[in-house]
Protein backbone atom coordinates (compact mmCIF):
# COMPACT_ATOMS: atom_id res chain seq x y z
CA UNK A 1 0.00 0.00 0.00
CA UNK A 2 1.31 3.68 -0.64
CA UNK A 3 1.11 6.28 1.40
CA UNK A 4 -1.57 7.92 -0.90
CA UNK A 5 -3.58 4.47 -0.17
CA UNK A 6 -3.01 4.72 3.26
CA UNK A 7 -4.86 8.51 3.67
CA UNK A 8 -7.38 7.18 1.48
CA UNK A 9 -7.57 3.70 4.14
CA UNK A 10 -7.23 6.20 6.89
CA UNK A 11 -10.37 8.55 5.98
CA UNK A 12 -12.22 5.29 5.16
CA UNK A 13 -11.86 3.81 8.60
CA UNK A 14 -12.85 7.22 10.44
CA UNK A 15 -16.02 7.01 8.47
CA UNK A 16 -16.39 3.36 9.52
CA UNK A 17 -15.61 4.07 13.25
CA UNK A 18 -18.18 7.34 13.40
CA UNK A 19 -20.94 4.72 11.87
CA UNK A 20 -20.31 2.12 14.19
CA UNK A 21 -19.86 4.42 17.12
CA UNK A 22 -23.23 6.36 15.89
CA UNK A 23 -24.65 2.66 16.41
CA UNK A 24 -22.94 2.12 19.73
CA UNK A 25 -25.11 5.88 20.54
CA UNK A 26 -28.35 4.67 19.82
CA UNK A 27 -27.98 1.22 21.02
CA UNK A 28 -27.40 2.92 23.93
CA UNK A 29 -29.86 5.55 24.58
CA UNK A 30 -33.15 4.29 22.20
CA UNK A 31 -34.46 1.26 21.55
CA UNK A 32 -33.53 -0.99 24.66
CA UNK A 33 -33.85 -0.33 28.51
CA UNK A 34 -30.91 -0.36 30.37
CA UNK A 35 -32.05 -2.66 32.89
CA UNK A 36 -32.62 -4.99 30.15
CA UNK A 37 -30.50 -8.43 29.55
CA UNK A 38 -31.18 -8.41 25.71
CA UNK A 39 -30.26 -4.14 25.96
CA UNK A 40 -26.94 -4.86 28.10
CA UNK A 41 -26.14 -7.60 25.40
CA UNK A 42 -26.35 -4.87 22.69
CA UNK A 43 -24.89 -2.73 24.12
CA UNK A 44 -21.75 -5.06 24.37
CA UNK A 45 -21.84 -5.92 21.68
CA UNK A 46 -21.92 -2.88 19.99
CA UNK A 47 -18.94 -1.09 22.28
CA UNK A 48 -16.38 -4.68 20.87
CA UNK A 49 -17.44 -4.04 17.38
CA UNK A 50 -16.37 0.00 18.04
CA UNK A 51 -13.22 -0.89 19.69
CA UNK A 52 -11.98 -3.78 17.19
CA UNK A 53 -12.98 -1.01 14.84
CA UNK A 54 -10.37 0.91 16.14
CA UNK A 55 -7.89 -1.06 16.43
CA UNK A 56 -7.83 -3.29 13.24
CA UNK A 57 -8.68 -0.16 11.14
CA UNK A 58 -5.83 2.11 12.49
CA UNK A 59 -2.88 -0.38 12.09
CA UNK A 60 -0.68 2.41 11.10
CA UNK A 61 1.77 4.56 13.60
CA UNK A 62 0.79 8.30 14.56
CA UNK A 63 3.73 10.62 12.86
CA UNK A 64 5.06 14.06 14.52
CA UNK A 65 3.81 17.23 12.79
CA UNK A 66 2.87 15.72 10.18
CA UNK A 67 5.90 13.26 8.81
CA UNK A 68 6.27 9.72 8.64
CA UNK A 69 9.59 8.96 10.60
CA UNK A 70 11.62 6.13 9.17
CA UNK A 71 15.10 5.28 10.38
CA UNK A 72 17.55 3.13 7.98
CA UNK A 73 20.63 1.34 9.59
CA UNK A 74 23.30 0.50 6.88
CA UNK A 75 25.87 -1.86 6.95
CA UNK A 76 28.71 -2.75 4.29
CA UNK A 77 31.94 -4.22 3.73
CA UNK A 78 31.74 -6.36 7.09
CA UNK A 79 33.74 -8.81 5.46
CA UNK A 80 33.78 -11.47 8.25
CA UNK A 81 34.07 -9.35 11.55
CA UNK A 82 32.99 -10.41 14.52
CA UNK A 83 34.36 -7.75 16.31
CA UNK A 84 34.21 -4.45 15.13
CA UNK A 85 37.73 -2.78 14.25
CA UNK A 86 38.75 0.29 16.09
CA UNK A 87 37.30 3.47 13.95
CA UNK B 1 20.07 -3.62 6.00
CA UNK B 2 23.50 -5.14 4.44
CA UNK B 3 24.81 -3.69 0.72
CA UNK B 4 26.75 -6.84 0.59
CA UNK B 5 30.60 -8.41 1.40
CA UNK B 6 28.97 -9.33 4.88
CA UNK B 7 30.38 -13.07 5.20
CA UNK B 8 33.85 -13.74 3.88
CA UNK B 9 37.03 -11.85 3.82
CA UNK B 10 39.13 -11.52 0.42
CA UNK B 11 42.12 -12.34 2.75
CA UNK B 12 43.34 -16.32 0.92
CA UNK B 13 45.09 -17.16 4.28
CA UNK B 14 42.05 -17.17 6.32
CA UNK B 15 41.17 -21.09 7.68
CA UNK B 16 37.88 -21.99 5.71
CA UNK B 17 36.40 -23.75 9.30
CA UNK B 18 36.86 -20.85 11.33
CA UNK B 19 35.81 -18.70 8.11
CA UNK B 20 32.13 -20.39 8.08
CA UNK B 21 31.97 -20.82 11.63
CA UNK B 22 32.19 -17.17 11.84
CA UNK B 23 29.88 -16.14 8.75
CA UNK B 24 27.17 -18.42 10.41
CA UNK B 25 27.51 -16.66 13.54
CA UNK B 26 27.05 -13.40 11.69
CA UNK B 27 23.85 -14.35 9.87
CA UNK B 28 22.25 -15.58 13.28
CA UNK B 29 23.04 -11.65 14.23
CA UNK B 30 21.40 -10.23 11.16
CA UNK B 31 18.58 -12.60 11.96
CA UNK B 32 18.28 -11.30 15.83
CA UNK B 33 18.65 -7.77 14.73
CA UNK B 34 15.62 -8.40 12.36
CA UNK B 35 17.70 -7.03 8.96
CA UNK B 36 14.97 -5.76 6.59
CA UNK B 37 17.42 -6.99 3.92
CA UNK B 38 20.94 -8.32 2.87
CA UNK B 39 22.54 -7.93 -0.19
CA UNK B 40 24.71 -10.78 -2.04
CA UNK B 41 28.30 -9.19 -2.69
CA UNK B 42 31.01 -10.89 -4.65
CA UNK B 43 32.90 -11.94 -1.27
CA UNK B 44 29.51 -13.34 -0.37
CA UNK B 45 30.17 -15.81 -2.80
CA UNK B 46 33.77 -17.27 -1.56
CA UNK B 47 32.30 -20.12 0.12
CA UNK B 48 29.65 -20.92 -2.72
CA UNK B 49 26.12 -20.61 -3.23
CA UNK B 50 25.63 -23.31 -0.65
CA UNK B 51 26.38 -21.44 2.31
CA UNK B 52 24.39 -18.74 0.92
CA UNK B 53 21.09 -20.99 0.29
CA UNK B 54 21.32 -22.34 3.61
CA UNK B 55 21.59 -18.49 5.62
CA UNK B 56 18.29 -17.45 3.17
CA UNK B 57 16.32 -20.73 4.22
CA UNK B 58 17.07 -20.04 7.59
CA UNK B 59 15.63 -16.58 7.73
CA UNK B 60 18.49 -13.88 6.36
CA UNK B 61 17.09 -11.97 3.82
CA UNK B 62 19.24 -12.10 1.16
CA UNK B 63 18.54 -10.31 -2.31
CA UNK B 64 20.05 -9.97 -5.49
CA UNK B 65 18.28 -8.87 -8.55
CA UNK B 66 21.11 -9.49 -11.00
CA UNK B 67 22.61 -13.10 -9.43
CA UNK B 68 20.98 -15.44 -11.38
CA UNK B 69 20.75 -18.99 -12.66
CA UNK B 70 22.71 -19.53 -15.80
CA UNK B 71 19.97 -21.87 -17.35
CA UNK B 72 16.29 -20.20 -16.68
CA UNK B 73 18.04 -16.70 -15.98
CA UNK B 74 15.86 -16.50 -13.22
CA UNK B 75 17.20 -15.03 -9.91
CA UNK B 76 19.01 -17.40 -7.49
CA UNK B 77 17.92 -15.11 -3.95
CA UNK B 78 15.05 -12.69 -3.94
CA UNK B 79 15.51 -9.82 -6.47
CA UNK B 80 13.85 -7.23 -3.60
CA UNK B 81 12.11 -7.27 -0.51
CA UNK B 82 9.36 -5.02 0.43
CA UNK B 83 8.47 -3.37 3.77
CA UNK B 84 5.76 -1.38 5.56
CA UNK B 85 7.42 1.47 7.89
CA UNK B 86 5.37 3.71 9.60
CA UNK B 87 3.27 3.63 6.77
CA UNK B 88 5.62 4.13 3.71
CA UNK B 89 5.98 1.18 1.53
CA UNK B 90 9.81 0.59 0.64
CA UNK B 91 11.39 -1.70 -1.62
CA UNK B 92 15.06 -2.71 -1.35
CA UNK B 93 16.58 -4.15 -4.11
CA UNK B 94 20.18 -5.44 -4.59
CA UNK B 95 23.17 -5.92 -7.44
CA UNK B 96 26.62 -6.57 -7.31
CA UNK B 97 29.69 -5.85 -10.19
CA UNK B 98 30.09 -8.39 -12.94
CA UNK B 99 33.43 -7.55 -12.22
CA UNK B 100 35.32 -9.51 -9.07
CA UNK B 101 37.81 -7.93 -6.47
CA UNK B 102 41.44 -8.65 -8.31
CA UNK B 103 42.03 -10.36 -4.97
CA UNK B 104 39.49 -13.02 -5.52
CA UNK B 105 38.72 -13.30 -9.08
CA UNK B 106 40.20 -16.08 -9.77
CA UNK B 107 38.79 -17.94 -6.45
CA UNK B 108 34.78 -16.93 -7.09
CA UNK B 109 34.75 -18.87 -10.48
CA UNK B 110 36.42 -21.45 -8.75
CA UNK B 111 33.25 -21.95 -6.04
CA UNK B 112 30.34 -20.85 -8.03
CA UNK B 113 31.54 -20.15 -12.24
CA UNK B 114 29.14 -22.35 -14.08
CA UNK B 115 26.28 -21.76 -11.16
CA UNK B 116 25.58 -18.31 -11.40
CA UNK B 117 25.03 -15.27 -14.40
CA UNK B 118 25.88 -11.75 -13.60
CA UNK B 119 23.70 -9.32 -15.42
CA UNK B 120 24.66 -5.83 -16.10
CA UNK B 121 23.62 -4.21 -12.83
CA UNK B 122 22.00 -0.67 -15.01
CA UNK B 123 19.58 -2.78 -17.13
CA UNK B 124 19.19 -4.60 -13.93
CA UNK B 125 17.75 -1.74 -11.97
CA UNK B 126 15.86 0.22 -14.96
CA UNK B 127 13.54 -2.87 -14.84
CA UNK B 128 13.68 -3.07 -11.51
CA UNK B 129 12.64 0.49 -10.90
CA UNK B 130 9.89 -0.20 -13.43
CA UNK B 131 8.54 -2.96 -11.84
CA UNK B 132 8.68 -1.22 -8.48
CA UNK B 133 7.90 2.77 -9.22
CA UNK B 134 3.75 2.48 -8.99
CA UNK B 135 3.87 -0.79 -5.77
CA UNK B 136 6.03 1.61 -3.15
CA UNK B 137 6.83 4.85 -2.07
CA UNK B 138 10.26 4.57 -1.57
CA UNK B 139 13.23 2.74 -4.06
CA UNK B 140 16.32 1.56 -1.88
CA UNK B 141 19.14 0.35 -4.38
CA UNK B 142 21.60 -1.70 -2.01
CA UNK B 143 24.68 -2.06 -3.86
CA UNK B 144 28.11 -3.91 -4.09
CA UNK B 145 29.53 -1.83 -7.34
CA UNK B 146 31.51 0.56 -5.56
CA UNK B 147 30.93 4.25 -5.47
CA UNK B 148 31.96 5.24 -9.21
CA UNK B 149 29.47 2.54 -10.51
CA UNK B 150 26.42 3.75 -7.96
CA UNK B 151 27.05 7.42 -9.71
CA UNK B 152 26.97 6.30 -13.37
CA UNK B 153 24.00 3.44 -12.23
CA UNK B 154 22.03 6.45 -10.81
CA UNK B 155 22.86 8.70 -13.95
CA UNK B 156 20.87 6.06 -16.18
CA UNK B 157 18.58 4.77 -13.85
CA UNK B 158 15.95 7.91 -12.21
CA UNK B 159 13.41 6.49 -10.09
CA UNK B 160 15.78 5.40 -7.40
CA UNK B 161 15.38 7.58 -3.89
CA UNK B 162 18.65 6.29 -2.10
CA UNK B 163 21.50 4.24 -2.87
CA UNK B 164 23.71 2.46 0.02
CA UNK B 165 26.83 1.42 -1.54
CA UNK B 166 29.83 -0.64 -0.67
CA UNK B 167 32.71 -2.81 -1.82
CA UNK B 168 35.56 -0.39 -1.22
CA UNK B 169 34.63 0.07 2.25
CA UNK B 170 34.69 3.46 1.95
CA UNK B 171 32.42 6.14 4.23
CA UNK B 172 30.63 9.08 3.44
CA UNK B 173 30.26 11.77 5.84
CA UNK B 174 27.90 13.91 4.09
CA UNK B 175 25.65 11.73 0.92
CA UNK B 176 26.72 12.40 -2.68
CA UNK B 177 23.50 13.59 -4.74
CA UNK B 178 22.98 12.85 -8.43
CA UNK B 179 19.50 14.40 -9.24
CA UNK B 180 16.84 13.26 -6.67
CA UNK B 181 18.74 10.08 -5.84
CA UNK B 182 21.21 9.78 -2.22
CA UNK B 183 24.09 8.00 -2.45
CA UNK B 184 25.61 6.41 0.95
CA UNK B 185 28.54 4.75 2.38
CA UNK B 186 29.25 3.67 5.73
CA UNK B 187 32.34 1.96 5.49
CA UNK B 188 33.91 -1.79 6.42
CA UNK B 189 34.57 -4.18 9.22
CA UNK B 190 31.81 -2.90 11.37
CA UNK B 191 34.05 0.07 12.37
CA UNK B 192 30.68 2.50 11.90
CA UNK B 193 26.69 1.76 11.01
CA UNK B 194 25.23 4.25 8.78
CA UNK B 195 22.13 5.91 10.27
CA UNK B 196 19.57 7.40 7.79
CA UNK B 197 16.67 9.20 9.53
CA UNK B 198 14.21 10.27 7.31
CA UNK B 199 10.95 12.81 7.56
CA UNK B 200 8.32 12.17 5.01
CA UNK B 201 5.68 14.30 4.15
CA UNK B 202 4.84 13.28 0.84
CA UNK B 203 7.00 10.41 -0.44
CA UNK B 204 6.45 12.14 -4.07
CA UNK B 205 7.99 15.23 -2.77
CA UNK B 206 12.03 15.38 -2.75
CA UNK B 207 14.19 14.96 -0.36
CA UNK B 208 16.36 17.84 1.80
CA UNK B 209 19.21 16.70 3.70
CA UNK B 210 19.02 18.30 6.68
CA UNK B 211 22.53 18.12 7.64
CA UNK B 212 23.48 20.29 4.51
CA UNK B 213 21.97 23.08 6.61
CA UNK B 214 24.24 22.16 9.77
CA UNK B 215 27.52 21.77 6.99
CA UNK B 216 26.66 25.19 5.63
CA UNK B 217 26.30 26.94 9.24
CA UNK B 218 29.36 25.02 10.17
CA UNK B 219 31.14 26.66 7.22
CA UNK B 220 29.28 30.14 8.31
CA UNK B 221 31.28 30.06 11.59
CA UNK B 222 34.70 28.92 9.78
CA UNK B 223 34.46 31.97 7.92
CA UNK B 224 33.63 34.23 10.57
CA UNK B 225 36.33 33.13 12.81
CA UNK B 226 38.89 33.15 9.81
CA UNK B 227 37.34 36.95 9.07
CA UNK B 228 38.38 37.81 12.42
CA UNK B 229 41.78 36.94 12.24
CA UNK B 230 42.13 38.63 8.97
CA UNK B 231 40.80 41.88 10.25
CA UNK B 232 42.71 41.88 13.55
CA UNK B 233 45.58 41.33 10.95
CA UNK B 234 44.42 44.32 8.89
CA UNK B 235 43.77 46.44 11.94
CA UNK B 236 47.53 46.08 12.95
CA UNK B 237 49.40 46.27 9.44
CA UNK B 238 46.78 47.35 6.23
CA UNK B 239 47.54 45.98 3.18
CA UNK B 240 45.92 45.79 -0.21
CA UNK B 241 46.38 42.12 -0.68
CA UNK B 242 44.61 41.26 2.85
CA UNK B 243 41.88 43.58 2.19
CA UNK B 244 41.19 41.51 -0.95
CA UNK B 245 41.44 38.58 0.89
CA UNK B 246 38.23 40.26 3.19
CA UNK B 247 36.36 41.09 0.39
CA UNK B 248 36.50 37.48 -0.69
CA UNK B 249 35.70 35.90 2.08
CA UNK B 250 32.95 37.94 2.88
CA UNK B 251 31.81 37.39 -0.27
CA UNK B 252 32.00 33.59 0.46
CA UNK B 253 29.80 34.13 3.29
CA UNK B 254 27.33 36.10 1.29
CA UNK B 255 27.10 32.94 -0.68
CA UNK B 256 26.41 30.48 2.43
CA UNK B 257 24.29 32.80 3.79
CA UNK B 258 21.82 32.62 0.58
CA UNK B 259 22.13 29.12 0.30
CA UNK B 260 21.00 28.53 4.30
CA UNK B 261 18.12 30.73 3.54
CA UNK B 262 16.79 28.85 0.90
CA UNK B 263 17.65 25.56 2.48
CA UNK B 264 15.76 26.52 5.30
CA UNK B 265 12.45 27.93 3.44
CA UNK B 266 12.54 24.49 1.69
CA UNK B 267 12.52 22.17 4.57
CA UNK B 268 9.10 23.25 5.99
CA UNK B 269 7.81 22.09 2.68
CA UNK B 270 10.00 18.92 1.83
CA UNK B 271 10.39 15.63 3.10
CA UNK B 272 14.15 15.62 4.63
CA UNK B 273 16.71 13.22 6.30
CA UNK B 274 19.75 13.55 8.84
CA UNK B 275 22.73 10.41 7.93
CA UNK B 276 25.17 10.10 10.74
CA UNK B 277 27.67 7.85 10.86
CA UNK B 278 28.08 6.44 14.12
CA UNK B 279 31.16 4.54 15.48
CA UNK B 280 30.56 1.28 16.92
CA UNK B 281 33.17 1.94 19.61
CA UNK B 282 34.15 -0.33 22.72
CA UNK B 283 31.88 1.81 25.14
CA UNK B 284 28.71 1.11 23.40
CA UNK B 285 26.84 -2.14 25.16
CA UNK B 286 26.62 -5.66 23.56
CA UNK B 287 24.08 -7.97 23.00
CA UNK B 288 24.54 -10.49 25.54
CA UNK B 289 23.02 -13.61 23.64
CA UNK B 290 24.82 -12.88 20.65
CA UNK B 291 28.50 -12.17 22.73
CA UNK B 292 27.19 -15.57 24.17
CA UNK B 293 26.96 -17.24 20.64
CA UNK B 294 30.85 -16.17 19.84
CA UNK B 295 31.86 -16.84 23.21
CA UNK B 296 30.26 -20.77 22.75
CA UNK B 297 31.69 -21.22 19.48
CA UNK B 298 35.07 -20.26 21.00
CA UNK B 299 36.21 -17.67 18.92
CA UNK B 300 37.87 -14.55 20.91
CA UNK B 301 39.02 -12.37 18.13
CA UNK B 302 38.64 -12.03 14.17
Amino acid sequence: MKAGDLRNALGYSLEWVKIIGSFCSNVRYNGYKKSSQHGRNMRNIAWILFVLAAVTLFPFHPVEGGAAEVTLIHTSNVTGHLFPCPS
Amino acid sequence: MDSGDLFFTARAKSDPEKALAKARLIGRAYRRMAAAAVNVGDLDLLQGLDFLRQEASQGVPLISANLLDPSSKTPIFDPYVMQQVSGIQIAFFGVLSPNFQPEIADRIPKRVGEHIFIKDPVETAREMVLKLRDKVDMIVLLSDLGSHRDHELVKSVPGIHFVFGGHEGLGLAQPKREGKTYMFQSYAKGMFVGKLRLAIKNPGLPFQDEGGVSRIQEQIRNLDRHLQALQKQQADQPGQQLAQRIQWINQQKAKFQEELRQLSGAQSQENHFLWTLVSLNPSLREDEDTKGWIQEAGIDQD
